[in-house]
């Protein structure tokens, strides 16, 4: 080391340090694996299970081909044309490579740390950005928050197999790309920019965000008077290479160029092409008045394009924003006509404790760090200012995308520490290559180590401005390192305690502090893997869909593919109606089995009674025979008690939760621990299902569908008959 | 339940405590529905109203007509501010009813708590605003059917809405007339003139602050401030300002997922003061010249922002009991 430059031993700190942070981040995402076991987390990182899977196991080409006859039935999937695929050929590409090296890993562990390894190399990306906007000592600083920051680790920890925590990276490193092909004005980034862009556009539905945003950068340029070649060169290959790139995904298609959510970036293109070509001319125009007559004409073409948009989206061409996107602005609008979007829980929008709990200290760095950007404004400034007041704002609106918001958190907040640390740890200059060591010696403070070299530091004499005493240093360098340590615990605790629950699998402790695993969830999928026939149809809710499908491998009615609200209406209206009526329903679904999730016994809340309004208002916005007010008692409430009401009581779902759950307790004291009220002791009965399966816990309850009566009676009517019959019998015994 | 707060309009609980075994109303004559118009036409707004005396004759007794009946509260004993929204919105849909010539044999009747508590009692209605629905009684489409509630948490007190109701229940289509509010429009058309008037005399200096960085710079950190401290939630939630009573306010909402709308307020400025010492500590500090003077500025900024961090810690573990740090307090 000693042999060294001064400049290589600063790289090679710097090296050494991004590669402690991406570790860091690596590791803090394994507490799950540690606790429970590798495995893959709640709903949707089954699906991507399950295609990575089918991928590894046959060849791209049949995966683009490929039709899922055992969800949707019996519609079916067409899975190549409606998933973004990205995900799982990342993770085939990494089991294939690791094949090749000799490692013969399981897919399933591959898909298990997919996150964390990204989560690193998203650090890396974040230290990157930082770099261009401000140096690399900001940027050591943003990868280290990046990297434990909770915003961002709630989705992706090792097992939470989802497309967010890969695609965080993938907009980051574009974000990095960009703001250097907008620095340099060089095709070739802006080109590299565009790879990235449709890497991104492969896996996650959110690049909507940073194709809006990256137009949005360049039209407030042009606001700003900052317009110049740089920007027309960088935004012309990025959008050129990038949409035509894109387009290629199937499930993206055609959307570039006739939906609305990208409409704002063909403008801006459009714009451009125009302002380049005013500039043109006027560089070879004396005349005064052909300039004014040809901005006028500029003016008029951009209204005209405008008229031309909207007329087009009026008529029909261009399809106006999907209730998804559209539901950001008009926050109302998916309460009042997309139930199935508002009732995801991640789809609320978040209070100020959620936050917090998110991003703890860096809450009030963030608005610092985008103040010191203000301070030298350069068009990469202007760019974090758009993505930090863009990005709050979205996450005001929906918890879920507090994600978005995480790295330009830590940005600028990796601005503002290091700012405090340039001002209070600074020493004799030329202070370049001697900073960065400084800034390392930072990263050693956060850990908790050493803040007192601070002290050691000389003062510069000769410069008129500038902190000049030490202790006010120390100080300041003492409670920053503090924050910062308490930052990270903070966020191993949260991580730790809230982030690292697979959800398929639950820990309660015993009294005497032991860890009691409850597998039902796992027991219930594979009962129904090893007990049913192999095309048996399963009818669930559809959060369960894509793990029945993952677990069991069987045929599945709705799953967490929302994309038939209908077909999901459906299944609302069998699980709302009474016996009957539901029987009806599901043999018209061709049901065989019907799965709930009743959290009675144990007290698991995220049972299916909890869901079972939004059930109700899925089922009442195709079919009006539900009402979703017959569903509360006489006094306005929710109830599953006596007092629950008649509707209530006779409907499927309920039926299904409490069936037999009163002869686990003594007479009439049947308790549900979830709504923490007493149960109706009246048995119930059911006469057009058998109860075939119910977990340890009671959490999972499988019945089976009795087949239509042989004298084509209504079950109902059936059953009534052959209790009466048996009661007759006794009563002749009797006698 | 979990997933919806109820209370979204924060709805009146009326407590009924009725004594309606005592309760023997005066026996009275079926109305028919040329009677009711004929009060309807002189009454305001095409709205017959209705009372304890009166609610059995035209409610109980057999009609040829149907009903939606609007339970309110009108009375300072119980403060009720949807139940006044929701009126005016409701004399649209009737006056509007009638500007359509009263197309069927629906009318529209109200009952307030102070003169019907009876009647509230009838239909066990227990929150205000209520809305009923009655099929008729007699005649070609007389019907045993149960009354139709209107559910005004999941609808809204819009005329719109609440039209929209009507056509559900009644089967004919509403359109809402509202009046137009010259006044209103005036005032738009105004500062409309005004501002383009103003834009184009004052284009340079516009062109100055869309250009100035101390525009730009506030406005991101003011909405960054907001956004963070959770003003969407307040916009989409309408929780109520702060809680408790007059005597003893409470400015922070027990709960994790919940908010008053005064904690907006106090987060944004507290994370503004944390920020704005941060960013004092960068830039004024070292521009003192004076060593003294630099030493306690310092530490009076690294004062403000350990307090205000203290603080925002401490609010939050108000929020969530279980949290385990702090900072001084």
């Amino acid at each position: 080391m000693l042999s060294l430059g001064t400049d290589d031993q600063t790289r090679l700190l710097r090296v050494a340090a991004l590669t402690g942070v991406a570790l860091v981040a690596f590791a803090s995402r394994l507490f799950s694996v540690i606790r429970y076991e590798s495995v893959i987390h709640e709903f949707d990182p089954w699906f991507n299970y399950r295609t990575t899977r089918y991928l590894v196991e046959h060849d791209l080409d049949s995966f683009w081909n490929w039709f899922d006859e055992r969800s949707w039935y019996p519609l079916g999937r067409i899975v190549g044309g409606t998933l973004y695929p990205g995900l799982m050929i990342t993770a085939s590409a990494l089991w294939n490579s690791l094949h090749a090296l000799g490692f013969p890993v399981d897919i399933r562990n591959v898909c298990v740390f997919m996150a964390p390894i990204f989560s690193g190399l998203c650090a890396v990306a974040t230290y990157l950005v930082t770099k261009e906007v401000k140096d690399s000592r900001a940027g050591l600083l943003a990868a280290l928050f990046i990297g434990v920051a909770p915003g961002y680790i709630s989705r992706s920890v090792a097992g939470s197999y989802d497309y967010e925590g890969i695609a965080i990276f993938q907009m980051m490193l574009t974000f990095y790309l960009w703001l250097k092909a907008v620095k340099t004005g060089s095709a070739f980034f802006g080109g590299v920019a565009a790879i990235a862009y449709f890497y991104m556009v492969s896996t996650w539905g959110g690049y909507v965000f940073l194709i809006n945003l990256i137009p949005l950068h360049v039209f407030a340029l042009i606001l700003m008077g900052r317009f110049s070649n740089r920007v027309y060169v960088a935004y012309s290959t990025f959008y050129a290479i990038g949409t035509l790139y894109s387009m290629q995904i199937p499930f993206v298609g055609f959307q570039p160029s006739r939906t609305s959510e990208h409409m704002a970036a063909m403008g801006i293109f459009g714009l451009v092409q125009i302002i380049a070509f005013v500039q043109l001319v006027r560089s070879h125009m004396a005349s005064k008045q052909f300039q004014t007559l040809l901005l006028g004409s500029v003016g008029v073409g951009f209204v005209l394009a405008f008229a031309a948009l909207v007329f087009l989206t009026m008529r029909g061409y261009v399809a106006p924003w999907t209730g998804r996107f559209y539901s950001l602005w008009d926050t109302g609008y998916a309460k009042k006509h997309i139930p199935i979007i508002a009732s995801v829980s991640e789809h609320q929008p978040t209070a100020w404790p959620s936050i917090f709990f998110d991003l703890q200290v860096l809450t009030f760095l963030f608005p610092a760090g985008v103040y010191f950007c203000f301070r030298k404004l350069n068009d990469e400034h202007v760019f974090i200012m758009l993505y930090a007041a863009t990005a709050s704002y979205f996450a005001g609106v929906m918890i879920r995308l507090v994600l978005t918001l995480t790295p330009i958190v830590c940005v600028a907040a990796g601005i503002a520490v290091s700012n405090i640390l340039d001002t209070y740890l600074k020493h004799s200059p030329p202070a370049d290559s001697a900073a960065e060591k400084v800034a390392s010696d930072a990263k050693s403070a956060v850990a908790g180590s050493s803040s007192d070299k601070a002290a050691d530091k000389q003062p510069a004499k000769d410069k008129p401005t500038g902190v000049r005493n030490s202790e006010s240093k120390l100080v300041v360098v003492a409670v920053f390192a503090y924050m910062m340590a308490l930052f990270v615990w903070h966020c191993t605790w949260v991580t730790s305690n809230s982030y690292s629950s697979p959800s398929i699998v639950l820990a309660s402790y015993t009294p005497d502090g032991r860890q009691h695993i409850i597998d039902d969830f796992r027991e219930a999928y594979f009962w129904l893997q090893e007990n049913t026939a192999e095309d048996a149809k399963i009818m669930s809710w559809w959060d369960y869909g894509y793990q029945i499908a993952g677990m069991s491998n069987r045929t599945v009615i709705v799953d967490n593919n929302t994309w038939n609200n209908t077909h999901i209406a459906t299944v609302g209206l069998a699980m709302a109606s009474p016996e009957p009526r539901a029987y009806e329903v599901m043999r018209k679904l061709d049901v065989d089995y019907v799965l709930v999730i009743a959290g009675a016994v144990l007290g698991y809340s995220g049972d299916d009674i909890n869901k079972f309004l939004w059930m109700v208002r899925i089922a009442q916005g195709v079919y009006p025979e539900i009402q979703e007010t017959d569903f509360y008692a006489a006094n306005g409430q929710y109830r599953v008690d006596d007092t629950a009401s008649k509707t209530m009581r006779d409907c499927l779902m309920y039926k299904l939760t409490y069936y037999r759950l009163n002869e686990m307790y003594p007479d009439g004291n049947a308790w549900d621990r979830v709504r923490q009220t007493h149960v109706p002791a009246k048995n119930i009965k059911l006469s057009t299902m058998d109860e075939v399966y119910t977990s340890e816990n009671w959490i999972v309850r499988i019945y089976k569908l009795k087949q239509p009566d042989n004298l084509g009676r209504p079950l109902t009517d059936a059953a009534a008959f052959e209790e009466n019959r048996r009661r007759k019998r006794k009563h002749v015994k009797k006698y | 339940m979990s997933r919806r707060s109820r209370s979204l309009l924060s709805l009146v609980l009326l407590q009924l405590l009725l004594a309606l075994q005592f309760w023997q109303p005066a026996p009275a004559s079926a109305a028919t529905l040329e009677e009711v118009r004929a009060i309807t036409a002189t009454a305001k707004d095409n709205i017959l109203v209705l009372n304890d005396k009166n609610f059995p004759k035209y409610v109980e007794e057999p009609r040829d007509y149907s009903l939606i009946i609007i339970f309110s509260v009108h009375s300072n004993a119980f403060k009720c501010e949807p139940c006044e929204r929701f009126e005016s919105e409701y004399r649209l849909v009737t006056s509007s009813w009638e500007k359509m010539g009263n197309p069927n044999e629906l009318v529209f009747a109200y009952v307030d708590f102070g003169d019907g508590r009876h009647s509230f009692g009838k239909m066990s209605i227990t929150s205000a605003p209520a809305g009923l629905y009655l099929p008729p009684t007699l005649g070609p489409n007389a019907s045993k059917a149960d009354p139709i509630g209107y559910d005004f948490n999941r609808h809204g007190l819009i005329a719109e809405q609440f039209a929209e109701f009507v056509r559900k229940v009644n089967g004919i289509e509403m359109t809402i007339y509202r009046p137009i509010d010259w006044v209103k429009r005036g005032i738009t058309a105004a500062v409309i003139i005004t501002s383009l008037v103003a834009f184009k005399l004052m284009f340079k200096h516009i062109l100055v602050v869309i250009r100035s960085v101390r525009a730009w710079s506030s406005l991101t950190l003011v909405i960054i401030l907001m956004m963070t401290s959770g003003f969407m939630w307040n916009q989409i939630r309408h929780p109520p300002y702060m809680g408790g009573s007059a005597s003893h306010p409470e400015y922070i909402a027990p709960g994790f997922q919940t908010q008053f709308g005064v904690e907006t307020q106090i987060m944004a400025v507290l994370y503004a003061a944390c920020a704005f010492a941060t960013v004092s500590l960068v830039t004024r500090v070292p521009k003192i010249r004076d060593g003294m003077t630099q030493r306690v500025v310092a530490f009076v900024w690294l004062l403000v922002l350990v307090v205000g961090y203290s603080l925002i810690m401490m609010t939050f573990r108000k929020k969530n009991g279980s949290y385990p740090f702090k900072l001084l307090f």
